[in-house]
Order: C-alpha cells, then sequence, then structure tokens
C-alpha cells in the first residue's frame, strides 16, 4: 500500500476559508471605520481629555501607552513561541498577562480612536496626517482579524503570529505618525 | 472554537460602547470647556479667518491688540504661536476665539496644531 503526501503549498479549501473569511472581516471593519469616518461630520468637539490639559496631548500620551504595551505583547508573545533568546521555557503566568497587555493596551486606543474619528474624521491634509488615518483604521482591522485568529482552531500556525505582528507593526507605525509628531513638534504638555 | 476569555469581553464591550458613542451628536454641552472654550470677542478687534485649511494673511496689529480668530472650516483648528505666544486652542468648525498679540515688536510665526502644513505669521508693530 502506497500513501500519496501532498506537498503542494496552496492552502486547502478547509484552510483557506477560515483565512480569507477573518480576513475579510477584518477588512470589513478597517473600511467601515474609513467610511464612518468621511461621510460623519467632524464635532471638533471632546468627551473627555482624563486630565489632560487638552484632548492632542491625551492623544499622544494613550497612543503611547498603547504602543508601549504593543512591545511588550509581542515580547511576551515571542518568549511564549519560543523565540525570545537567552529567555528559557515561558512561565505559566505568561499567557494571562500576555491577554491583560493586550486588553490595556486596545482599551487605551478606544478614547485616542474615539476623538480622532468623531471629532476629526478622516483627513488627508497631508501624506503624514493620511497615513495616520488609514492606519488608524487598519489597526482595528487587524485586531478584529487577530482576535478571530484567537478563537479558531482551523488556521494555519503561522496565522497567529503573523496577525499579532501585523497589529504591532501597524500601531507601532501610527504611534511614529501622532505621538512622536506631536512630541518633537510640540512638546511635552501634561507633563 | 474555543472559549470566550474576560479579557476578549472585556475588549468587546469596550469596542461597542465606543461604537455606540459615535453616533453621539455634537452637542455644546458635551465640550470640554478648557479645551474649546472661545474668549470673548472684542467689537473693534483685528481678524484672522481659516477657511479651506488655510489662515488668510494676517494684519499687521499693535502690540496687545486683540485678534479674532474665526474658523469657518468644517473641521477644528488652532492657531498657536510657534513660540507658544499665544494658543486659541481648538476652535471647532463655525466657531471663533480670539487671541492678543505679544507686547513686543516683530514677526510671530503660528501654525494648526491639527493641521500643522497651515502656517501663518502675524507682524507686531513697534
Amino acid at each position: 500500500m502506497t500513501t500519496t503526501i501532498d506537498n503542494t503549498s496552496t492552502p486547502s479549501p478547509r484552510v483557506a476559508a477560515p483565512l480569507l473569511t477573518i480576513a475579510a472581516v477584518g477588512g470589513a471593519v478597517a473600511v467601515a471605520i474609513g467610511v464612518y469616518g468621511n461621510v460623519h461630520d467632524p464635532t471638533g468637539q471632546a468627551i473627555t481629555t482624563f486630565g489632560f490639559p487638552r484632548v492632542l496631548p491625551m492623544k499622544a500620551w494613550f497612543a503611547t501607552g498603547a504602543a508601549f504595551l504593543g512591545i511588550l505583547q509581542l515580547l511576551s508573545a515571542l518568549w511564549m513561541w519560543g523565540r525570545l533568546p537567552k529567555a528559557g521555557s515561558s512561565p505559566a503566568w505568561l499567557p494571562p498577562a500576555h491577554r491583560w497587555l493586550g486588553t490595556a493596551a486596545f482599551l487605551l486606543t478606544l478614547p485616542v480612536a474615539y476623538h480622532c474619528l468623531w471629532s476629526l474624521g478622516f483627513q488627508d491634509t497631508n501624506g503624514r496626517i493620511l497615513a495616520h488615518s488609514i492606519l488608524g483604521c487598519a489597526f482595528y482591522g487587524a485586531f478584529t482579524t487577530k482576535m478571530l485568529a484567537l478563537r479558531s482552531d482551523r488556521l494555519p500556525g503561522w496565522t497567529l503570529p503573523a496577525a499579532g505582528g501585523t497589529l504591532v507593526a501597524i500601531l507601532t507605525a501610527i504611534w511614529l505618525t501622532s505621538s512622536l509628531w506631536f512630541f518633537t513638534t510640540i512638546g511635552f504638555p501634561g507633563v | 472554537m474555543k472559549k470566550f476569555t474576560p479579557t476578549l469581553l472585556i475588549c468587546a464591550a469596550g469596542a461597542l460602547i465606543s461604537g455606540v458613542a459615535l453616533a453621539r451628536p455634537a452637542d455644546d454641552s458635551a465640550v470640554v470647556s478648557s479645551e474649546y472654550e472661545s474668549s470673548p470677542v472684542a467689537a473693534d478687534s483685528a481678524r484672522i479667518q481659516i477657511e479651506g485649511f488655510a489662515f488668510t494673511a494676517a494684519p499687521s496689529v499693535d502690540p496687545g491688540t486683540q485678534i479674532v480668530v474665526s474658523n469657518d472650516d468644517g473641521a477644528a483648528h488652532t492657531l498657536t504661536s510657534d513660540d507658544g505666544l499665544f494658543d486659541t486652542g481648538d476652535i471647532s468648525g463655525g466657531a471663533s476665539a480670539s487671541i492678543t498679540a505679544p507686547q513686543e515688536a516683530g514677526i510671530y510665526s503660528f501654525v494648526c496644531l491639527i493641521h500643522p502644513s497651515m502656517t501663518g505669521e502675524l507682524t507686531v508693530s513697534g
């Protein structure tokens, strides 16, 4: 009796279908946020500044906090997957810590994104602002895709690291196009 | 399908609340006063207009002159001195605010903090 091994690199329909589904849902979320930002008339108002003197410093610091936690999530993920050099095996507390770091990072992004969308809307005044607007929409699409990937047992093993890496990369790019610009251009108000 | 964790439920709740809140209409009562409060406007003050994501040419003013900044765009803007000598704060679309010209003569550059491509200069004559 002989056994035929399929060495083709093309994903089987059984794998491709859930991959395409979570990617499509994430894409739909990103597009929906972009559409809202475009059609919504910016209010120019603020709901809260969480004690910061103005909205922009609040957004800059919250985004910085989210980006920092995002980096910690990346490091903890590398540790869990045994890819963090000299770290040894991951302790039992690491997976829940990884989840709570991500939750805190996500929650920090919400007031930032809310004021971006509701108060300012999707803008394309210059390249930095256009990139920031697109990245902001893409972030929640990538987040949705990652959350769905976490729930599924039918995806290839590389899906979760790829989704998480994409999410951290987008978050870092958002920080570079907003908080870094703010701190280097305006300074550090609220400190 | 794996079980839902508390962290996922918290994220979903936060996203849901934020999503619903996006439907909130603009409301003056929702404005944080320290953020968007407009200063009183004097009847004989100079004026700078914001329209089409650009400042109109700023007039030459005397030291200490009150300058009205009116935002005729739909988006919020600021008029902020590069060296921090004056700042309107965020001016929502259709609203106005005022600044006071510096006491020393000179040319003062300013920018919109929200849209840094918007720049201008204020001349204070001696």
